[in-house]
């Protein structure tokens, strides 16, 4: 479950299984939807909590290893989709934690990087506090993204955690401006 | 000869710092870019989505203005509304940061293709496509 404050505050809800809703709380709308992509097997942070840091789950998306080995002192796995369309990754580890990722198209340009930086323990997980993710368009334009988490709290009571949807939500009406 | 291999190991050892640079990226940098953005409210990108529901003739798409609204726009899922998909696209984009980027990135890959001529037909994925994975 995440809560969105600002600009607008909303509540996003997923699942394993790949159930996911949006809700306005405002406006009492809700918008609900089922795809195995919007798992939230798929966030960085399940990832990290769930120990599956070895291949940053694609193997959940169908990928597998195809190589292994060092460069530059760095272990780099490499994973290939069985749908030759589909990006190759490329993961660099430093200690066994990831910190660099790369897709690359079938034709061999870089579409997106992600460096993950500042690890830290909490508890039994070891979560980079800092992602930076570069998509790559078309000439020299990229596409920059920051995510950093902050006032990481495990194994902790808050009602953010008992949130539901009200039953009495309606349809999230996308066709007009939020309020 | 100990000039010589003393030389030798400087020049190897700034080889390794730079190449070993490569996997990681400057912060205070990208910091800077961001701080110095300008920040665009995300209200403006939820104006009523024309014809969002209607399907758009494959003669009315433009494979050119399809590839920038995916380049520029692609994180908010501008590029599947154009392209004719259910009406809460833009907020599976917007709010899962476009799929993780993997999807957004996708979605420019496949339209790109399609816009130089290698990837023919690789646009019609995407018209009036109401799955949040378009390619596949």
């Amino acid at each position: 479950m995440t809560l969105y404050k600002t600009p607008l505050k909303y509540y996003s809800i997923a699942n394993s299984k790949g159930e996911f809703q949006l809700y306005n709380p405002e406006s009492n709308e809700v918008m609900s939807q089922y795809d195995p992509s919007l798992s939230s097997t798929t966030e960085l942070v399940s990832i990290f909590m769930s120990g599956r840091v070895d291949d940053l789950g694609l193997g959940y998306l169908g990928y597998r290893l195809a190589e292994t080995g060092r460069e530059e002192g760095y272990v780099k796995k490499s994973f290939k989709h069985p749908d030759p369309m589909l990006p190759t990754v490329n993961i660099v580890y430093d200690n066994y934690l990831p910190i660099y990722c790369e897709y690359i198209s079938p034709e061999g340009k870089v579409v997106n990087r992600k460096y993950l930086s500042n690890y830290q323990q909490f508890g039994r997980m070891t979560l980079p506090l800092r992602s930076t993710d570069i998509s790559y368009g078309n000439g020299r334009d990229s596409t920059v993204v920051r995510t950093i988490y902050s006032s990481v709290r495990i194994d902790t009571e808050d009602p953010a955690f008992d949130f539901s949807v009200p039953a009495d939500a309606k349809p999230m009406k996308l066709d007009a401006p939020a309020k | 000869m100990k000039k010589l291999v003393l030389s030798l190991i400087a020049v190897c050892a700034f080889a390794f710092a730079a190449n070993a640079a490569s996997f990681t990226v400057n912060d205070s940098a990208i910091d800077a870019l961001i701080e110095n953005s300008t920040e665009v409210f995300t209200a403006e990108f939820m104006t009523p989505a024309p014809a969002a529901s209607v399907a758009p003739a494959k003669g009315e798409i433009n494979t050119t203005t399809a590839f920038l609204l995916s380049w520029l726009l692609g994180g908010f899922g501008v590029h599947r509304h154009y392209l004719g998909t259910t009406p809460w696209m833009w907020a599976v984009y917007t709010f899962t940061g476009g799929g993780l980027g993997v999807l957004w990135g996708i979605d420019t890959l496949f339209i790109f293709l399609d816009l130089i001529g290698v990837g023919e037909g690789y646009l019609n994925k995407f018209i009036n496509c109401e799955k949040i994975i378009a390619w596949i």
